[in-house]
Formats: structure tokens, sequence, C-alpha cells
């Protein structure tokens, strides 16, 4: 039998962690759980998982403190478990370098897919996603073309602005993970643009109405209200 | 701008403004001439007016003094010297001295009114919101205790449809409560408009954000979605205006008996941006309706709407509280081919001063 995929489970809600261990257990995970900041970082240290699930709200320290430190050895995949209405430690934790975020409430089956999302992609990294990007990436009806900078929808040119594609090809090396605003803003228009997401949700617009995404049902890119964008993950 | 604007500041600025209204007023009527001049009046005017506008006492008494100098040395005989030894002068002074006083006193008095009305109008709306909240949350914990220990007591065999049944309902309550225990924190945090933090938000954004949201909880709910066009920026907190539009959205398939589609829409008006939310479902009475957006909270178990499902007074509720909060405003009506439409517009500008963040 295949070796199984470790995750560690971090939160000192008890029936949470229950819940959370059931779950990933029956779908062929080996769990270790740890109840606070302290615990975590050594379980990190010691079990070396292959994906961290941490709650932000823990009894000794800031949750986003881990990621900090998790960062500066590790690209272990890690997704944040955080409360509505705390978007800016959401964000807070995404910049730090968190792969992921999940609200409570949050149902079995989309977790699990963030999960596997999240594994996979780490898997699958290490080749070109630090330097330039090449070949093609499909979704649907969407074509990103890294060498030539375009975007085909339905093999026709969408025409992007040089910006615009810019954009949607950092969402397309990252398929599937949100990107803050601030991190959109830093990579394309430099450290100098952060106070104003204006021109990047301007951009955006301009974008959907060029590959033809109806903003109310999009296809291709997903807004996250107060935090970033995704893109569709065909995985 | 408002920014720099103590109080202290603010004062001292409304003193100065009126003490040379009051001055200009009496040199355009001694210029013009006109016999007998009401000087010493127009200055009780003015301390009256200073006492009335500021904070405490000492910027009402230091108007008095300087009124009674400024009469001194320059509308009274001989003029542009100071003479103390007219008769009448400790009059003048005593006079506008005591005015100064009284009003500050009432003033102050006023004020204190004011803060203690707003405390118990604020206790009210507590009071009101805890009674709610208890109402409207102990039947889905009771039924969510029943069906559990039902389940777990083993005395009764379900079938597997039957527990699947009851499961399900457990998973709706426990989605309810946390929804409504979300609206309570969102009221909590809103407790005046200052604590609200706008910032610029795209329509189509916020609209496509939580239309997703909407229709991976409710899978069978037919929705149409209509907005403008044009890429429109509204200010706003996302987090909190998202939350009335799902509760609006969720009102309309909970409540919304016999209904088949849900109309969301977005349209702009000069200065506003209005979002409305509308079924085809059987008319809910307006009136009702308006009482939980003017009357602070009700909760859905009072007997005139207990054939409804609960929550739908408390969420009401929380949504006019919130955009309240904005400044914005709620409405209700029934549409001419049946159904509900309730909405909200919010103002498209911000307005000057503060949280107009860029």
């Amino acid at each position: 039998m295949a070796l199984k995929d470790r995750v560690l489970i971090v939160d000192d809600e008890k029936s949470i962690c229950r819940f959370l261990s059931i779950l990933l257990t029956a779908n062929g995970y080996d769990v270790v759980t740890a109840s606070s900041g302290a615990e975590a970082y050594s379980m990190i240290m010691s079990c070396s998982p292959d994906l961290v699930l941490l709650d932000l709200g823990l009894p000794d320290m800031d949750g986003v403190s881990i990621i900090e430190s998790v960062r500066t050895w590790s690209e272990m995949p890690i997704i944040v478990i955080s409360a509505r209405m705390h978007e800016r430690e959401k964000v807070q934790a995404l910049d730090l370098g968190a792969d992921d975020y999940i609200t409570k409430p949050f149902g079995a089956s989309e977790l699990m897919a963030r999960v596997r999302t999240a594994i996979r992609r780490y898997r699958s990294a290490g080749v070109g996603t630090e330097g330039v990007f090449t070949g093609k990436l499909n979704m649907g009806d969407m074509t990103i073309d890294f060498d030539k900078h375009q975007v085909l929808i339905g093999g026709k040119n969408a025409r992007l602005t040089h910006n615009e594609f810019r954009i949607v090809a950092l969402l397309g090396r990252n398929a599937g993970r949100v990107l803050t605003y601030d991190y959109l803003l830093k990579e394309i228009w430099g450290p100098a643009m952060t106070n104003d997401n204006r021109i990047l949700r301007v951009n955006m617009a301009n974008i959907r109405r060029k590959i033809g995404d109806d903003p109310a049902e999009p296809k291709y890119i997903f807004t996250e209200i107060g935090v970033g964008y995704r893109l569709l993950d065909e995985g | 701008m408002t920014k720099f604007c103590t109080p202290t500041v603010k004062n001292i600025f409304i003193t100065i403004a009126i003490v040379a209204v009051a001055t200009v007023v009496c040199v355009v009527l001694q210029i013009a001439n006109a016999a007998e001049l009401p000087i010493h009046l127009i200055f009780v005017l003015a301390v009256l007016i200073v006492s009335r506008l500021t904070d405490g006492f000492v910027y009402g008494i230091v108007t008095s003094v300087v009124a009674v100098f400024i009469i001194n040395y320059a509308f009274t005989y001989p003029f542009f010297a100071f003479n103390f030894t007219i008769t009448g002068y400790p009059v003048t002074f005593i006079t506008l001295f005591v005015v100064a006083v009284i009003t500050s006193t009432l003033t102050t008095q006023v004020k204190k009114q004011q803060a203690i009305r707003a405390e118990a109008e604020r206790e009210k709306l507590y009071a009101d919101l805890l009674r709610a909240i208890s109402h409207d949350l102990r039947t889905p914990l009771t039924s969510i205790v029943g069906s559990t220990s039902a389940m777990l007591d083993g005395d009764t065999r379900f079938s597997s449809v039957q527990k699947r049944e009851l499961l399900s309902e457990i998973r709706d309550d426990a989605s309810w409560l946390i929804r409504m225990v979300e609206n309570i924190l969102s009221v909590t945090r809103i407790r005046g408009e200052t604590n609200i933090q706008k910032k610029q938000e795209l329509i189509e954004e916020l609209v496509g954000g939580i239309v997703d949201k909407f229709r991976k909880r409710y899978l069978e709910a037919q929705i149409v979605v209509s907005m403008p066009d044009d890429v429109v920026f509204v200010p706003m907190d996302a987090t909190l205006i998202g939350q009335v539009v799902m509760n609006l959205l969720e009102n309309a398939v909970m409540h919304g008996t016999g209904m088949t589609r849900i109309t969301f829409s977005v349209r702009l008006e000069e200065d506003e941006a209005v979002f409305s939310v509308e079924n085809d479902g059987d008319i809910i009475d307006a009136g009702i309706l308006h009482k939980y957006m003017e009357g602070g909270f009700i909760s859905s178990g009072e007997p005139q709407i207990r054939e409804n499902r609960s929550g739908l007074g408390l969420g009401l509720s929380v949504c006019a509280a919130i955009v309240k909060a904005h400044g914005g405003k709620m409405f209700v009506h029934g549409n001419a081919e049946g159904g509900v439409c309730v909405g909200f517009s919010l103002l498209r500008w911000e307005d000057e001063g503060d949280g107009a963040k860029r």
C-alpha cells in the first residue's frame, strides 16, 4: 500500500480537531494534531507533515507567526482555517506564504478538495515556478500561451494588454490558489503600488470583458471578496 | 480636515467667528448711522450663541469679557479709547457675564441628557437583540438535540433514508445557527457609523462573489442576476454588505412560499447604487417587514408571523442596521405579478472627511 500523506491539524478547539481528524483519516490521510502553537512547532519539526491545517486563533501565539517561521526553511503546504469577518488576518496569512485558506463553517468536500490541490501543487512545483514559465496552460475554452504572451479564448486571441496578460499569467501559474490584491499589485506594478488596488480591479474588469467571463457567473476568474482572485483549477 | 479639528480648536474657532461677526454687524450699523444703536443687544446675542455652541463655561465667559472691551473701546464715546468710568458700565458687564453662565449651564445639561438618552436607546437595542436571539435560536437547538439523542439512544431503529433525513435536518439547523451568530457578531461590530471602514468596492466583484457562494449553498435555487455593464466602484465594507445581500437572498428562498425564481439586480442612479432582491413567491405583509427594518429587533416568534420559519426578523433587522450604518436606505414592496421585493441603496460617493481612504 502506498505511503499515506501526513496532515498536521493545529486547532485548540477539541471538537473541530476531532471532526477534522475523523474526516481526514477516513479519506486515507495519516493525521497528527496539535492544540497550541508551541506543540505545532515541535510537531512540524519532528513529524515532517505533508500539509498543515492551521487555525489562526491559537491560545499561546498568533498563528500567523507560525507561517512566518516555517516559511524561512520550508515550502510545505499550509492551509489556514479562519472565521468569517477576519479578512485582514486571512490576507496577512496569505501574504506571508500560506497556500490557501478555508472559512468556517466549511463543507467536508470543500476541505478535501483544498487539501488535495495543495498537496498536488506542492509535488508538481519545483519546475518553472520561480523562473520563466513556458508552454501553454489550458482550462476549458481558455488557453494561456506563456511563450507568445497571449490568452486565447476558443482559439481566438483575446488581445490582452501587456499588464492584463501578466495578471492572467500570474493567476495561471498559481491556478486554484488565491492571490491577494497586494501580492498581485506588487508583482505587476512593483512595490510602490501597494495602497490603491483600484487599478488592479479596473484591469481585472477589462480582462473579464475581453475573455467573456460573466462576473455574476464566472468560468475562469473567481473573486474572493476582500481578499483577492483565484483562477479555476482544472485538476 | 476633520481629523485636525479637535473640540478645543473647534470651540476657539466658533468663538472668534461669532465675536467677529458681531463686531462687523456693529460696525456696519455704526457706518449706516442708525441712531440709538442696540450695540449691547447684539453682543448679548453673540455671547448667547457662543455659550450655546461651545462646550463648557470658558468660551462664553471669555466672550462676555471681550465683548465688554470691544463695546467700550470701539462703540461708546470716546471712540477708540478705553474709558471705564461711563455710567452703566458694570451693568453691561454683569448682564453679559450672567447670560454666558446661564446659557452654558443649560447647554451642558442638554448635552448630558442627550448622552443619557442615547445610552438608554442602545440598552434597549441590546435588550431587544438578546430577546430576539434567545427566542429564535431555541427552536433549531431543540430540534438538533432531539434528533441526535434519538439517533444515539438506539431505542428507535431508523432506516438509512430516515437517518439521512435527520442528519440533513441537523445540518440545516446548524448552518442556520452559524449564520445567525455571524449576524449577531456583525451587529456588535457596528455600534456606530465610525466603526465601519469603507473601501471602494467593484460592484461586479461583490455581486459575483456573493452569487457564487449563494449558488453553492442553494444548489436548486434559480437566480437571475442583472447589473450595470460599466465598471462601478461603491464605497462600503464589503463583508458586511455581502452579508446583507446574502441575508436577503436567503430570505427570498426560505420565506418565499411557492417561489420559483429569484432576481437579484443592481442599478445605478445619479448618486446611489440600488440593490434589490425579488422573488415570485407569496406576498409577505409589507407592514411586518417594515416593522423589522424600523423597529429594532423583533423575534419572529411573535404571533403575527409564526407561520413563517424563524429568523426572518433577526436577519432583516441586522440588514437594516448595517445599511443604516453605511448611510444607506432599505426598502420593501410587493411585486406587480406577485412576490416580494426587498432592497437597499448605498451612496456612490464618499462623504468628505473620514474614511475616504484612496
